[in-house]
């Protein structure tokens, strides 16, 4: 009875295979896209400014007592701060001063998703025709925050005056599980999804 | 013969994984949701996903693959 040995290196010469310049190629595009992502993050981790115009002297203060879910919890955030972790049930204790009155008031506050701003609230013009220095106010937080997903959220608003403009910056966090909101999950999802997708676009298929 | 994979395949599924990992890193708070950062990684994942289709890098193992593989004695 005669053996034959049939080695590797035969099998794979009669198969055709990828060159080397295409598999370079591709090492090439990944490692891009590795160092491209990296920029990209480095970038993400500045945080937001405080104040970007402040020619009125604004000054302000928030102590957000939670309920609820949150009861117990307590979360004080200044004008000045880059940054807060939310909560997501409770109320807000709010103030705002100024050193003299302004009037003809008017501002907003919008949340930046990305392309998508939504704006959270708006006001004015109100006159101050009794030239208030100073406001304050409780706002229960809306119930809709609930359903937030967790991440840091960019917020800006401002409040422009015969006077002057007073104009600031926050990043909103909120805590908790990625798979805890909807979106979560579907996102999740998706990107298992998409990278079941990539690899199979990625295996060879014989072609006549 | 010629070996490749599946472009179109890929880049869809290169844009669906790079916008669903956008979602992802900003809930996992690695970054916020920016212009930028919305438009990158979908458009990385397209680059990747065509990329791997059009050149189809993964091997496929057939049976008769399997088999010629298998030293024989």
């Amino acid at each position: 009875m005669r053996l034959t040995r049939i080695h590797l290196t035969q099998v794979s010469a009669a198969r055709p295979s990828l060159s080397r310049g295409r598999r370079r190629w591709v090492v090439r595009l990944v490692a891009v896209a590795v160092i491209g992502g990296g920029s990209l993050l480095g970038m993400a981790g500045t945080a937001g400014a405080t104040f970007t115009t402040n020619t009125t002297n604004c000054a302000g203060s928030a102590t957000i007592v939670g309920t609820g879910s949150d009861a117990g919890k307590t979360v004080s955030v200044n004008a000045n701060d880059a940054k807060v972790t939310m909560l997501r049930e409770g109320d807000v204790h709010w103030q705002g001063s100024v050193p003299t009155a302004i009037h003809d008031n008017q501002g907003d506050i919008v949340i930046h998703l990305g392309l998508v701003s939504v704006t959270a609230k708006t006001w004015g013009p109100s006159k101050n025709a009794s030239n208030k220095v100073t406001k304050s106010g409780v706002a229960r937080i809306p119930s809709a925050l609930k359903l937030v997903p967790p991440g840091t959220y960019h917020m800006t608003g401002y409040n422009s005056s015969d006077e002057g403009t007073c104009a600031g910056s926050m990043d909103l966090r909120f805590t908790g599980s990625i798979l805890a909101s909807p979106v979560g999950i579907v996102a999740v999802i998706g990107t298992i999804l998409g990278a079941i997708g990539i690899v199979f676009a990625g295996i060879a298929k014989a072609l006549p | 013969m010629k070996r490749r994979g599946r472009p179109v395949l890929g880049a869809i599924s290169g844009l669906i994984f790079g916008g669903f990992l956008t979602i992802d890193l900003q809930i996992l708070n690695v970054w916020k949701l920016t212009a930028a950062s919305e438009i990158a990684l979908p458009l990385i994942g397209l680059a990747i996903g065509l990329a791997l289709g059009l050149t189809g890098v993964i091997p496929r193992l057939r049976r008769s693959d399997r088999e010629a593989r298998t030293p024989q004695y």
